[in-house]
């Protein structure tokens, strides 16, 4: 039906010029084959690679809350390496912020937001994690105060001990080997030469109004439930000054003083009762608390003390011998005080001081946590759910390093498999077998005429 | 047999006939002759498995039109050739006088569509076997012939007469 066309493209073929065979094809070829495979394997190694660090990470991810009897108790769990950082996308305000010093060996601030999000936050080696405010929306950190909600980072000048009731101010310590010299509320300079200095500053005004000087460090203090008196503990027992001094923030007069031994210490943030009668100290038993923090062992447990703040009077409670390791008093639950606890080696907790010694976990953070604090609105008034991270809220870099993993032998898979179904699908003919059997096995290298 | 020989001995079968699929594909003698030797090349990193499935046409005829499809690839891995390849003397005679203006022709259409009417007139296969080898529908096997027979036409009305042959 179209010879004439076939006939024609016969004869324009005829005259083609037959190339020679070259010697170093099959060398060629073996090069090319031997590139090929290292190239399979290589992506074949990258997707093994990413695919076992996969689930470890993930795996690490989550972890259940403990069960308490019937009660379902909060939980945090942990963070992904990947995860989204804070300041590229804010969370606040946040329901807890805690440290990771298991997944980052570097240290990593965790914030989990009332969303359930999970932020990132670098922390600098040597520093703490900071103090988030009662209303979860910021976080005061070692000069700097950081905005959970827009991301702002604002600049305060000293290192924070504890925030005020209405979150508008902090209680600062200014520790004059970090060299600050500052201009205060009352005229007075802040002199290096001086000792250490308690101030609090206002979030509002951007002042600092100094109270105290302090001669050792490191200190504690404690706002009161009305804002007006404070409660500072330093130094320590081995310096052969350590005390508690309640002062008033606004004449920076002292009320009364206290000096404490080495297994007393101010209870934490939240020290002073809810009726702003006392003070809370924290009594070890069996060690002075700088022993127990570096032998954990060595503490048979735990008591509270409540110091009257008029008189000066202490008074132990009833429960003898509590357990765990407290680190801050919290916040106040129904009457109750809630404690942070939590030793080096087991994650940190927040947990209910029951009068007869009982204790009541209401977060429980991730293994591997170092530091946690939650907002004292939260702790006094809210409820806890079980937080886990979100593996898809990464960082941009994450997901470029994965495609960058599973590209490479996923597109090998689909190549290959599109390539046999071509070589299945092709017909089983010779090459030009349209042109006449004579010429199909034509032997030697000249054209064929 | 080593699979170095077997691939030389297939290698040598094939030539020529590779040669006048490329010539007619390219138009061109040495980028036939670097499409032989790529087409070849490939054929060698892959001839254990190629060897076995007792296909190697179909596979060869595959890399053959897609990489004479993809142009640009043809002429960024063009291997250097230490003999230039021999011409055919040329021919005066009427026949060879309607095969160079077919030649001619056929460069100036499209790569898919040079390929198609290379399959379906010089190879002789049918629409469905032109389809599996360049990896595209039956339709666009159709659709392309007719629009490739349509253009030589327009750019050769000197073959009218073959190509009127081919309506039929």
């Amino acid at each position: 039906m179209s010879e004439t066309l076939r006939e024609a493209l016969r004869r324009a073929a005829e005259s083609a010029p037959v190339p020679r065979l070259d010697g170093q094809l099959w060398r060629r070829g073996r090069r090319r084959r031997r590139m090929r495979r290292a190239a399979t394997t290589l992506a074949g190694l990258l997707l093994v690679a990413g695919l076992a660090t996969l689930p470890g990470l993930a795996g690490g991810g989550v972890l259940p809350g403990p069960a308490q009897g019937d009660v379902i108790v909060g939980s945090l769990g942990k963070p992904f390496p990947w995860q989204l950082s804070h300041e590229a996308g804010p969370n606040g305000p946040v329901v807890a912020v805690f440290t990771d010093d298991d997944t980052f060996s570097a240290g990593a601030g965790v914030l989990v937001g009332q969303d359930g999000s999970y932020r990132l936050l670098p922390i600098d080696p040597g520093k703490e994690l900071g103090l988030v405010s009662p209303d979860g929306r910021h976080l005061a950190r070692d000069f700097q105060l950081v905005d959970l909600v827009t991301g702002r980072v604002g600049a305060v000048y000293g290192r924070p001990l504890a925030w005020s009731p209405d979150g508008r101010r902090l209680l600062l310590w200014v520790d004059r080997a970090d060299g600050f010299t500052r201009q205060y509320v009352d005229g007075a300079e802040s002199d290096p030469a001086r000792p250490d200095e308690i101030v609090v500053y206002d979030l509002d005004t951007d002042q600092s109004l100094p109270i105290m000087n302090v001669d050792t460090a490191p200190p504690v203090g404690a706002f009161a439930p009305d804002g007006d008196r404070i409660a500072v503990s330093y130094g320590t027992a081995d310096s052969g000054l350590h005390q508690l001094v309640i002062v008033d923030d606004i004449t920076g007069s002292p009320s009364t003083s206290h000096v404490l031994t080495g297994e007393q210490r101010l209870a934490g943030p939240a020290a002073w009762t809810p009726d702003g009668r006392s003070v809370v100290l924290t009594v070890a038993d069996g060690c002075a608390w700088s022993a127990c923090q570096a032998r954990p062992d060595s503490l048979r447990g735990w008591r509270m003390q409540y110091v009257d703040a008029a008189t000066g009077a202490v008074t132990d409670e009833e429960a003898r011998g509590r357990a765990g390791l407290p680190r801050a008093l919290a916040g106040w639950r129904d009457g109750l005080p809630v404690f942070v606890e939590g030793g080096r080696f087991s994650p940190p907790e927040l947990v209910v001081a029951r009068p007869g010694g009982g204790r009541e976990v209401l977060l429980a953070g991730p293994a591997g946590a170092g530091e946690l604090d939650v907002p004292r609105d939260l702790v006094e008034h809210g409820t806890f759910g079980v937080y886990t991270a979100n593996p898809l809220q990464a960082q941009p870099w994450a997901f470029v390093g994965l495609a960058a993993c599973l590209a490479p032998p996923v597109v090998l898979l689909v190549v290959l498999r599109l390539r046999r179904r071509a070589l299945r699908a092709l017909p089983g003919l010779r090459v030009g077998q349209g042109a006449g059997p004579d010429d199909l096995r034509a032997e030697g290298g000249d054209a064929v005429a | 047999m080593t699979y170095a020989e077997s691939f030389e001995e297939y290698a040598r079968s094939r030539l020529p006939m590779l040669a006048r699929v490329a010539y007619l594909l390219t138009g061109d003698p040495y980028l036939a002759d670097d499409l032989v030797q790529l087409t070849l090349l490939r054929l060698a990193s892959r001839w254990e498995q190629v060897s076995a499935a007792r296909e190697p046409d179909a596979y060869v005829r595959r890399i053959l039109y897609t990489q004479h499809v993809s142009w640009r690839r043809v002429r960024r891995e063009a291997l250097p050739v230490a003999v230039l390849p021999e011409r055919a003397a040329a021919d005066f005679a009427g026949e060879t006088v309607t095969a160079l203006a077919v030649r001619e022709a056929l460069a100036r259409l499209a790569p898919r569509q040079r390929a198609v009417l290379v399959l379906r007139y010089f190879e002789d296969l049918s629409e469905a076997e032109t389809a599996a080898v360049l990896g595209v529908a039956v339709g666009t096997v159709k659709s392309q012939t007719r629009d490739a027979l349509a253009r030589l036409r327009r750019i050769a009305p000197e073959l009218s007469d073959s190509l009127a042959e081919v309506n039929r």
